[in-house]
């Protein structure tokens, strides 16, 4: 499964178009990471812990997404988006969001 | 006495928390200048391509993401300034930063591939609390 966040794939023709694939994963904060969290933003700096979290998150909702359109035959998505946002209670969103097309090597 | 001890032990903590803060973060940005030179080479365009660069190849993408937050100091400015209105400076470098940071995790990621280039990239920030931000980069390999 090739996927670009370009419309099209360079060498490679879209010879169909399987339509809109989208995958999304609902993450709450772990207490202790979010109490270690607290402390460390008294100095500022990167948070690992939310980093690999949402690293993580962002992950599950591609293969998600690439699920859905290896379901439906695709070889490819293009115009990969992705969004984030924070939803009640501290919990993050992960939206991953495509075109699945079948893609064949340019002749 | 004791309440005394606290009420004292409070501020000091804080204030050694966003000096600490200080000196990691020029520490990081001294990190990060280093890290640059080794993915100099690459290319990174918003544009979707790259003249003579888009040579076929398997398609792929490529991310890059970091969770920052301020020291308390800045917090500190920053709540006063949203008071008063203007540019919030003691916030600019540490975001400033932060994207500089991700951008690179995902030109290190995009040269462990091979590539020569990234296009079509884009930058996401999301506020994860009241003062930590996910930098977010992603783009497509170029090889």
């Amino acid at each position: 499964m090739q996927l670009v966040n370009t419309e099209t794939i360079p060498g490679w023709n879209i010879t169909e178009v399987k339509g809109l694939v989208s995958g999304n994963t609902i993450r709450a904060k772990h207490l202790g990471r979010d109490i270690g969290a607290a402390f460390k933003n008294m100095a500022g700096g990167e948070l690992k812990a939310y980093t690999e979290l949402l690293a993580e998150s962002r992950a599950e909702a591609t293969s998600r997404m690439v699920a859905e359109a290896q379901a439906l035959g695709a070889s490819a998505i293009v115009n990969v988006r992705f969004t984030t946002s924070t939803v009640a209670g501290g919990a993050a969103e992960m939206y991953a969001y495509g075109t699945a097309v079948v893609a064949v090597p340019a002749p | 006495m004791t309440g005394v001890l606290i009420q004292l032990a409070i501020p000091l903590v804080l204030i050694l928390a966003a000096a600490g803060g200080r000196v990691a973060h020029r520490r990081r940005g001294a990190h990060i200048e280093r890290r640059r030179a080794d993915v100099a080479h690459i290319t990174l365009s918003p544009r979707p391509t790259l003249p003579g660069l888009d040579e076929p190849r398997h398609g792929e993408l490529v991310v890059g993401s970091v969770v920052m937050g301020a020291d308390y100091i800045r917090q500190v400015v920053g709540a006063w300034r949203n008071v008063i209105g203007g540019e919030i400076r003691s916030f600019t470098p540490v975001l400033d930063q932060a994207r500089a940071e991700s951008s690179l995790r995902m030109l290190e990621a995009a040269n462990a591939k091979g590539a020569v280039g990234v296009v079509n990239v884009r930058f996401e920030a999301v506020r994860i609390n009241n003062n930590a931000s996910e930098l977010l980069s992603y783009g497509t390999l170029v090889y």
